[in-house]
């Protein structure tokens, strides 16, 4: 430790390229306004709720990593920590659909809240008032505790004080109660509500599982491409690659399990205002996506990654990464958008917009703030270990 | 002529030595697979991390093991309900279709795992050569401290590399000590 004090001087590229993609993405998506203004709202809330659970995603990784005291994720966390403080950004880009109001959340309507009969017996949680504050809570909360392990953790790269390793285990208790209630009823508010006469117990779950295959794939990605710049095989090791692929192989049967008990349960009891979410999405060209979701989200990849080869190769964990990380976003397509386009999916411009606008700047204010600080904690009292870990495969290969 | 216990003459199993430690036993061990021995064990009270690498020991096959065991096991769940639903006793539950597949996945989950354990336990015993009455290094009586403070490598007779003097004199050579030759 003492002839390297671990401060990477290599800075992640890309930043003007993904502005200039924000900004392009931002033009095309008034555009799209103009044109349609449903198709717009559909495809900005599918856009805005894929990179939102990368950041949640993230957030739940640092503080469970807190939480379990585990060394061997040191020095990817990070990437984590720093994507997740990007919860206050994802704030302002809500704003288009909190101004979106009865185009988004059909119950918004005056009408409908009058003369629905079953929006109006929930009317004591779907009313505006409480929407709008409980956005402001999870927003809030989520920023207050994203910053806090962000700025915690680059302090602790110059002070080298373990007792702040202390005190963010302690603060991730906190936050691990926060997080699990704040994520479910999001997803209930602006995922569910969309629907106001269908519900699941489920269905926050099934957001969360989701989210966190997602943060799998983007830190592992995100990991890659910093092994590749800085050419630290020590520090951003193969065992890393290997354990984050068993996790986001576990996490996505996870999502599995889920996701089908909530449909199991909802086919059994064949009871009608539960089916009709599924009803829903067995219409057109839904009921494709609906039978290719548990063979291309869990049968292909559970096989593909199921093997330590997979899991040890950069590359090829890399494309498993890609290839799920697009799944969710169909997932996330095919939670949303049936309640905008019932016929069937329509991918087009307003989609392609959205994707560019969020994820270009999203992308663009991750790395910047990644690049301002050191690319792993160096100060962490558990990066001796995290540089030495061997999860006990044996190879041939050279670290 | 019947023989008798004396008749019977004791053949060498292999070469015992202890080391001190467990960082001890595992830079012999790397040595010993350095030699290109392969017939031959480390033994510790506890496991010793990275130790399957130091020896240069491949890829067990349990994974193999498991995967087929698991595949029969989801083949046969899925399989015995299908045929009982379609063929053997066709009764239309729910109104649901005779071949309720979403029905079957908890029933084909549940052989996949308990084969899977089966195979694991199974194979395991299997690849270990368990379960045996006795081995040959329980004859040593400093052997006994395997269980206790003792690290041991044995590299077996049966070992073509073996040679009596030879493989003693690298045991020695890395650092073991009360070495012995133990015997069937």
């Amino acid at each position: 430790m003492s002839k390297d004090n671990y401060r990477l001087n290599d800075k992640l590229g890309g930043g003007p390229i993904f502005l200039g993609a924000g900004v392009l993405g931002a033009v095309l998506c008034v555009v799209s306004f103009m044109q349609n203004r449903k198709d717009f709202f559909a495809s900005y809330l599918t856009a805005f709720c894929f990179f939102l659970a990368i950041s949640t995603g993230s957030f739940f990784f640092v503080f469970v990593q807190h939480l379990a005291r585990s060394a061997w994720s040191v020095t990817i966390r990070r990437v984590s920590e720093t994507v997740a403080a990007n919860l206050p950004w994802m704030a302002l880009l809500f704003i288009p659909v909190v101004l979106g109001g009865k185009d988004v959340l059909p119950w918004l309507d005056k009408n409908m809240m009058a003369n629905d009969a079953l929006v109006h017996m929930k009317h004591g949680y779907l009313n505006p008032t409480f929407l709008y504050i409980r956005l402001a809570a999870y927003f809030g909360l989520w920023t207050v505790f994203s910053l806090y392990f962000l700025r915690t953790s680059r302090k602790q790269d110059e002070s080298k004080d373990p007792a702040l390793t202390t005190q963010m285990g302690k603060v991730a208790a906190g936050a691990a109660a926060v997080f699990a209630l704040s994520q479910t009823f999001f997803a209930f508010d602006w995922i569910m509500g969309l629907d106001p006469h269908w519900f699941s117990t489920m269905f926050g779950v099934y957001f969360f599982a989701g989210s966190v295959v997602l943060q799998y794939c983007f830190l592992i990605l995100t990991s890659a491409a910093l092994r590749r710049k800085t050419g630290r095989k020590d520090i951003f090791r193969t065992d890393h690659f290997h354990d984050a692929g068993k996790l986001l192989f576990g996490h996505n049967v996870f999502w599995t399990y889920i996701g089908f008990s909530q449909f199991f349960l909802i086919w059994y009891a064949n009871m009608p205002e539960e089916t009709l979410f599924f009803q829903h999405r067995a219409a057109g060209s839904w009921k494709f996506i609906s039978l290719m979701l548990p063979w291309c989200h869990f049968a292909i990849p559970f096989l593909y990654l199921m093997s330590w080869h997979v899991k040890r190769n950069i590359v090829a964990l890399s494309v498993g990464c890609v290839w799920l990380a697009t799944m969710c976003y169909i997932d996330l397509y095919w939670l949303i958008q049936p309640n905008f386009h019932q016929a069937g999916a329509h991918f087009g411009l307003s989609d392609i917009a959205s994707i560019l606008a969020i994820g270009g700047f999203f992308l663009f204010l991750f790395i910047r703030r990644l690049n301002s600080a050191n690319l792993i904690p160096s100060g962490d009292p558990r990066l001796a270990d995290c540089l030495t870990y061997d999860n006990g495969v044996i190879t041939n290969e050279q670290h | 002529m019947e023989k008798t216990i004396s008749d019977v003459k004791p053949k060498v199993f292999g070469v015992l030595a202890q080391f001190a430690s467990p960082k001890d036993v595992y830079h012999a061990a790397e040595k010993v697979r350095d030699k290109g021995y392969k017939k031959w064990d480390v033994h510790s009270p506890f496991p010793i991390h990275g130790i399957d690498g130091a020896m240069g020991l491949g890829d067990s096959r349990m994974g193999w093991i498991a995967l087929f065991s698991a595949m029969a096991g989801c083949f046969g769940g899925f399989g015995l309900q299908y045929w009982i639903n379609m063929f053997a006793q066709p009764v239309v539950i729910g109104g649901k279709p005779l071949n309720p597949y979403p029905a079957f996945v908890p029933v084909t989950f549940e052989p996949g795992i308990l084969f899977t354990a089966f195979g694991c336990l199974i194979g395991m015993l299997v690849l270990n050569g368990l379960p045996r009455w006795y081995h040959a290094l329980f004859t040593s009586k400093n052997f006994k401290k395997f269980s206790d403070d003792g690290f041991f490598i044995c590299i077996e007779a049966r070992d073509p590399r073996f040679s009596l003097n030879e493989t003693r004199k690298l045991l020695e050579d890395i650092g073991g000590r009360n070495i012995e030759v133990v015997e069937d």
